[in-house]
């Protein structure tokens, strides 16, 4: 080859030269290579097409590769984000939850300013008693005794049956022992008796020690009476599910749907002191009374 | 006769893969340019004739094909085979590093030449980073480029010279 070429020395000289000329001429715009190049792009473009094709292919399946090889640590970074993100989200959801009980017992403190209320969580349950009792992170250090009314913005929980130091357990209206004074809502009746637990049914607490001719009926809302000085008054407890007669026909009792849910006790609220506004008494001067001593 | 046309069609082959496979491959924004580094390393290899020889077939199936002012690759690829050629007797064909800078050395030359035509031709050349920056790239490119085929080209030599 290299002899071949050196034969062409000259040829090649002249070549510079008559290229030269027509570079010199097309850049006049005197000469064109139009058709030389319309054939030779013709002849070409096969070839162009078929090597960008293949390029184009095996670009394409080099990257298939090189994803499937990404894939594994990909789907692990994932995996890892949505784990993630799904405890954010349960995170979120949770404090959505608290927030919206907390703005419930705000809304229910701004609404009875006779009573001075303190708020705690339930930490705790009565193992194997959803009916007895619960324990609260707040004691005797925060101010709480034994007796005070435990209640949430539906209603009447129980009281504190024993205060420890720094947390305290409070007995739920469901126990069998607890006993509220209660009365109907209702002007119209306004009949008294006794809300107690119901061993039968934990749930459905009852209203005893009712006349056979008291007025109650069921959908009669009962609340707490004020009598015993335990309760403040007007503490929504239930609402009457069920009438029946006592044995021996002299009484009759009722069965109550509770205000508050017990399975979902998660803060309530304690009421510290309770202060009793007389009608004829001055705004801005009630007559305060302490807790489980409130007046009827 | 045979062997221009295996060489032609060599040339042919490159400007395909020039034009198609690089450009989706490896260097998108750089312009490689495979047909002036054969052009060089055959320079280098085989001396100035068969370097000009390579450069005048090279370049004008460039020029047939870009649509530039005609003659422009002819002429570079001619000049940087020719002077690579001159190289051929002072420099050591072992060292893989002629290749490389004499390739990288040729970008820049051609481009600059390619800048100068242009301006001279009447076309505005507005000169900024990002072209001085794709200059660099390409020659570094093309310098790369150059030690593999021109290992290639010195065993197709040794090839044809044992025949």
């Amino acid at each position: 080859m290299r002899g071949f070429l050196r034969r062409k020395t000259m040829i090649l000289t002249v070549a510079v030269l008559v290229i030269v000329a027509i570079s010199v001429s097309a850049a006049q715009g005197k000469y064109q290579f139009a058709l030389v190049s319309r054939v030779l792009a013709g002849v070409c473009a096969p070839f162009n097409s078929l090597f960008m094709k293949s390029a184009v292919w095996t670009k394409g399946k080099a990257s298939a590769v090189g994803d499937l090889m990404t894939t594994y640590r990909d789907n692990q970074k994932l995996t890892a984000e949505v784990d993630s993100l799904r405890a954010a989200n349960l995170q979120a959801a949770e404090i959505w939850a608290e927030n919206e009980r907390l703005r419930q017992l705000l809304d229910y403190k701004r609404q009875q300013p006779a009573f001075q209320l303190m708020t705690a969580s339930v930490v705790g349950r009565e193992s194997g008693q959803v009916a007895g009792s619960i324990l609260i992170d707040r004691g005797r250090r925060h101010g709480v005794e034994k007796d005070m009314p435990v209640i949430t913005a539906k209603g009447l929980v129980g009281t504190v049956a024993q205060a420890y130091d720094s947390s305290a357990q409070v007995q739920l209206l469901l126990h069998p022992r607890s006993a509220v004074g209660g009365v109907v809502q209702r002007a119209a009746s306004r009949a008294i008796g006794v809300v107690s637990g119901n061993t039968g049914d934990h749930f459905s607490p009852q209203l005893q020690n009712l006349a056979r001719d008291a007025d109650v009926v069921e959908g009669d809302v009962i609340v707490t009476s004020g009598f015993g000085g335990l309760y403040p008054k007007g503490i929504a407890i239930g609402v009457v599910r069920e009438v029946r007669n006592a044995e021996g026909g002299l009484l009759k009792y009722a069965l109550l749907a509770p205000t508050v849910d017990f399975n979902r006790l998660e803060e309530v609220m304690l009421i510290t002191n309770a202060r009793l506004l007389r009608p004829e008494a001055e705004p801005g001067k009630p007559v305060e009374a302490p807790a489980g001593k409130a007046a009827p | 006769m045979k062997q221009i046309l295996i060489f032609g069609f060599g040339l042919f082959i490159l400007l395909m893969m020039q034009m198609t496979w690089l450009p989706v491959w490896f260097f998108s924004g750089a312009e490689v340019d495979l047909l002036l580094v054969v052009t060089v390393c055959a320079g280098l290899l085989a001396g100035r004739e068969q370097g000009v020889a390579v450069g005048f077939f090279a370049g004008l199936l460039q020029d047939l094909l870009s649509g530039f002012l005609f003659g422009y690759h002819t002429l570079t690829r001619m000049l940087c085979g020719f002077l690579c050629g001159l190289m051929e007797k002072q420099i050591f064909k072992e060292n893989f590093l002629v290749p490389m800078v004499a390739a990288a050395s040729a970008t820049v030359a051609t481009q600059i030449f390619y800048w100068l035509s242009a301006y001279f031709v009447g076309e505005h050349v507005v000169f900024s980073r990002a072209m001085l920056f794709n200059l660099i790239f390409s020659s570094v490119c093309n310098g790369a480029l150059a030690w593999p085929i021109y290992e290639l080209l010195r065993w197709l030599y040794r090839a044809s010279e044992t025949k």
